[in-house]
């Protein structure tokens, strides 16, 4: 018989012997495809009244249903994975089978073969027979279409690779140890085990180093390290949506793929017939296990007894230590050897461990690589990035690619500032940086902080990231110095790098108006232009002591960029006028129509005397002054009618809430006084309830008087 | 010829088998005896290249085993507890058996069904124990390959079973020179069909020697002489492997052949002698005991 009908005769039945997998695949697949798919089309039928619209969104929705990021698919892929893996090769746990299979005549690799191949195929098989009857369905609903078409395969390719993968880290799991449970709990840890070392290594940066920056995707970037699920959901969700990369992900993928066939026959060639029903199937592979599973679960231990306590205790944190390292070292003995009297074999390597545990401890905990002190040499570093918490937060960010013709991918502000920003002057920056690591452990209850992101690109092509605070009071000559830098500028503000192309509409608008502005390609040009070189110009005392005119909003597609109009902005609110929006109309005191004034402070002083003695009265109710009703909450009301005066001196040192939160770190203001304005907004008798602040020091005297400010205080 | 040198298998810290060295003759039955434990499954499953030797070499007519496709066309192993696919059919194993071995003689493989009255559609888990030893025997014998080891295989036959099996044995061994190799914890089992005996203690061979020659060279006698003699003496140039005196009744062990043994006897005109035949438990006590085994606790 030639080895290749022997192969293909083994394969069948082998395939006779896996009925229950398959059945299982092609009733799962077809109570998904063909009747839930065609449930979904039933559904559209019973809602033709606008046939159009419906189909539209029912094409969309199946879009959706066929396509990479259906999720359901990929819970039944990632499943049938870990069944047919294990199913599959399951045999090599039962010395019985392992007798039978491996006395034959027959080659290990043909063995291994038969079962890897029929484990892809009960996969492969009942999903696309599936997926071609639903296309069928959809074909005679008039519903395919070549978008639909390619979508379903770009489905099915991926589906498949990352099924491949998953499968075989799977058999990896089931080669490496010699007893089922053993072998699931195995492919759990190489599912988990990546993003589990991210997600320690990130609790300790964030525990230990005060000035550990966290990018804002950490999360999905724990998720897909060394995970194969992990990648599966990434690459699967930026299929047609960011194919930035794609192609190289799954390359890489592939060839991960390939790679790990290769280690799973080699392990299957390897493997002793002996090893059925151990835990392990390879005495080379314990130690190793151990040490990868001890050390980072023990650390785990110890950092969740330290975060667990109230003041991160060090006690505590040696204790998690030592009773996560002697836990979990004797569930793995005990399971390596199925015998509890063994659960403190090997003392030697529980002392390695031990001795590793505590050098990682210290490491962290003594700072010994001087992680928070560390700033590169000024000569070693081409560029600095700095994001800065509460200045100008406004605008949405994205990168440049249109997505589908309809879809800009957004970004983080940090993240797009701390990579587009390439400041070359670093002094500034520099220095800043160099403030915040002298002011590490300074900290001041009622001082004001400013928070700040500093980036290091260095010319060995090394990038260093550090989060750093700095009391504002210290902070706004330099802050001030870099906001005048024109990279500064150009790496904050997206709007110097947006392509006008991609602006689908513009609008303006401030608290009395809002209108569109329709433009064509060179006003639209002129008009960015000129706002840029504005931009340009400002500094950050304007942005401090002004309040802006309007806002100028640009819809790109999904994104709007916003940006303030301030009055130093003078050619591009006399562009603006002339194309029919007047940012000179903005708020004055005669458009107030009422100021409410709050004095937190007495309903916080007096309201705990309410809470103590009341107990319906909640703190929050407290801090927040919900308590005037009692007439404890000292409040003042002005009314344009008989109080216009005073409307008037009120006003001009009121500052926008929305503005101030978005520029916080600048703008300083009596935070523990709430003030209510009333806009009368046309001659329509149109009203407009917005909150305001006064600015630091601002506040009249005979408002004071009226809130008893001074007593409070 | 199978050859096994010095070959030693370790579980963890238990040595299974150790520095055992045994040739296996074709058309001789190899019997495999010791104690449970002693590693007789684990020197089969060696032979069946299921397991790697720790050290030394297993050879199958000249070829290593461990994972050579042509050494393992040669035989076919029976495990002690042998392995069938769930809900499979005796049918079923044959189409499997078809294809992993290219002699398989499916239409003997039906014949012999019939004459064990086995159904071949009725599945094999519905089976008894002895009807599915007897469902692994049909296989091996229905292989075709030169070699058949058998672990612990008459375990669970019927008499009459297991003197049907022994005949087409034998049948095979006559017409195809089949050399089976048994392990049994029984001696009785092996005595009327092996050729050859290899006794494992302990992961270690005590002895491996052919039955016949065994047989013809000890004997058991009993004799009474007119006068008291010098036992030594007498037998002198003949081994004594044990001697018992009841009264003037001797009863006596001796290495020889019946015609030396008598010869030695008559000598000293003796009231009454006689050679006894000795049965296979009896030689290995006897031979056991020489090497300082007591053999009674070894085997049954």
């Amino acid at each position: 018989m030639t080895s290749k009908s022997l192969f293909f005769k083994i394969l069948i039945e082998d395939l006779k012997r896996r009925i229950w997998t398959i059945v299982l695949a092609s009733i799962v697949f077809f109570l998904y495809f063909p009747i839930l798919g065609t449930l979904m089309i039933g559904n559209y039928n019973q809602n033709i009244y606008d046939l159009k619209e419906y189909k539209e969104r029912l094409l969309d929705r199946i879009l959706g249903f066929m396509g990479p990021q259906d999720y359901m698919v990929a819970a039944i892929t990632v499943i049938g994975a870990v069944i047919c893996g294990l199913s599959g090769f399951f045999y090599l746990h039962s010395k019985k089978k392992v007798d039978f299979y491996h006395s034959l005549p027959v080659r290990r690799e043909v063995l291994f073969g038969v079962s890897y191949i029929n484990g892809v195929l009960i996969y492969i098989i009942p999903y696309i027979a599936n997926i071609i009857v639903y296309s069928i369905i959809l074909q005679l609903n008039g519903l395919m279409n070549t978008e639909m078409f390619t979508t379903t395969l770009s489905a099915i390719g991926i589906n498949i690779l990352f099924y491949i993968l998953i499968y075989t880290v799977v058999i990896i799991a089931v080669m490496l140890t010699g007893n089922f449970v053993i072998s699931v709990f195995g492919t759990g840890v190489f599912f988990l085990y990546g993003p589990m070392l991210m997600m320690l290594k990130e609790i300790y940066y964030l525990s230990f180093f005060k000035t550990y920056y966290t990018q804002v995707n950490t999360f999905s970037e724990m998720f897909t390290f060394l995970s194969p699920i992990g990648s599966y959901v990434d690459v699967a969700s930026r299929v047609g949506v960011n194919d930035q990369g794609i192609g190289r992900s799954i390359l890489i993928t592939i060839l991960v793929i390939i790679l790990f066939i290769a280690f799973a026959l080699f392990l299957y060639k390897k493997r002793p017939s002996e090893a059925a029903s151990k835990a392990m199937a390879f005495s080379i592979s314990k130690p190793v296990i151990k040490f990868l599973l001890v050390i980072p679960l023990s650390l785990g231990g110890g950092i969740i007894f330290r975060e667990i306590t109230d003041r991160s205790s060090n006690g505590w944190f040696i204790f998690g230590l030592l009773f996560a390292l002697i836990f979990v070292y004797a569930v793995i003995e005990v399971i390596y050897n199925f015998d509890i009297r063994s659960a403190f074999n090997h003392k030697k390597h529980l002392l390695i461990c031990g001795i590793i545990i505590a050098v990682v401890a210290c490491i962290f905990k003594f700072d010994v690589f001087h992680y928070d002190t560390y700033i590169p040499k000024k000569d070693s570093i081409r560029s600095v990035s700095v994001s800065i918490s509460g200045l100008d937060e406004f605008t949405q960010y994205h990168d440049w690619e249109l997505i589908n013709g309809s879809y800009l991918n957004y970004m983080n502000s940090q993240n797009y500032q701390l990579e587009f920003m390439k400041l070359t002057d670093i002094d500034a920056a520099y220095d800043m940086a160099i403030s915040g690591i002298k002011n590490i452990d300074v900290t001041e209850n009622d001082a004001k902080y400013l928070y700040y992101n500093v980036k290091f690109h260095l010319k060995s092509g090394r990038e260093i990231s550090r989060s750093y605070q700095l009391k504002t009071s210290e902070s706004y000559g330099m802050l001030s110095d870099i906001y005048g830098n024109q990279e500064f500028k150009e790496g904050h503000y997206p709007i110097y790098k947006s392509d006008i192309n991609l602006i689908t509409e513009i609008s303006c608008y401030n608290r009395l108006q809002n209108k569109q502005i329709t433009l064509n390609q060179n006003e639209k040009k002129e008009l960015i232009d000129m706002f840029k070189e504005e931009l340009s110009k400002l500094t950050l005392e304007e942005i401090s002591n002004a309040s802006p005119a309007a806002v100028l909003s640009l819809q790109m597609y999904n994104i709007n960029e916003n940006y303030n109009i301030y009055p130093s902005f003078e050619k591009t609110i006399a562009f603006l006028k002339s194309h029919g929006f007047d940012a000179e109309n903005k708020v004055e005191a005669k458009n107030i129509k009422q100021i409410t004034i709050q004095n937190y402070r007495t309903g916080v002083t007096k309201g705990y005397d309410i809470m103590y003695k009341d107990a319906d009265f909640s703190y929050s109710q407290v801090e927040n002054g919900y308590i005037d009703s009692d007439g404890t909450l000292r409040t003042v009301t002005y009314d344009n009618t008989k109080d216009a005066e005073k409307i008037e001196e009120i006003f001009p040192d009121l500052v926008d809430n929305d503005y101030y939160w978005r520029n916080q770190s600048v703008i300083d203001v009596e935070d523990s006084i709430g003030v209510e304005v009333v806009i009368r907004k046309d001659e329509f008798g149109n009203e407009g309830r917005y909150s305001y602040q006064f600015r630091k020091g601002a506040i009249p005297d005979f408002v004071k008087e009226a809130i008893e400010l001074e007593t409070s205080n | 010829m199978i050859e096994a040198v010095n070959v030693s298998k370790q579980f963890d810290k238990i040595k299974a088998v150790d520095q055992i060295t045994a040739t296996i003759r074709e058309g001789n039955v190899f019997g495999l005896v010791g104690t449970n434990g002693a590693g007789k499954s684990t020197f089969l499953r060696m032979l069946s290249g299921i397991l790697k030797p720790d050290s030394g070499s297993i050879k199958i007519d000249g070829m290593d085993v461990y994972e050579n496709i042509k050494a393992k066309e040669l035989f076919f192993y029976i495990s002690d507890d042998q392995y069938f696919f769930s809900n499979a059919t005796p049918k079923d194993l044959k189409t499997y058996y078809q294809i992993a071995y290219s002699g398989f003689d499916g239409g003997r493989f039906d014949n012999l069904m019939k004459q064990f009255e086995l159904d071949q559609h009725r599945k094999i888990n519905t089976f008894s124990k002895g009807m599915k030893k007897q469902v692994s025997i049909i296989c091996g014998i229905c292989a075709n390959t030169k070699y058949i080891f058998c672990d612990e295989t008459f375990d669970g036959l019927d008499p009459v079973m297991r003197q049907a099996v022994k005949s087409i044995f034998a049948k095979e061994i006559t017409e195809r020179n089949m050399t089976p190799v048994i392990a049994s914890h029984n001696l009785r089992e092996l005595e009327d069909i092996c050729d050859h005996v290899g006794l494992l203690h302990k992961g270690g061979i005590l002895f491996s020697k052919d039955l016949f020659d065994m047989k013809l060279s000890i004997h058991k006698v009993q004799c009474v002489f007119q006068n008291e003699v010098d036992i030594n003496q007498v037998f002198e140039n003949i081994e004594l492997l044990k001697t018992e005196k009841r009264g003037s009744l001797y009863t006596i062990t001796a290495r020889g052949t019946s015609e030396e043994i008598t010869k030695r006897i008559a000598m000293s005109n003796p009231v009454f002698s006689e050679v006894l035949p000795l049965t296979l438990e009896e030689i290995f006590i006897s031979e056991t005991e020489v090497v300082g085994y007591d053999i009674k606790k070894l085997i049954l």
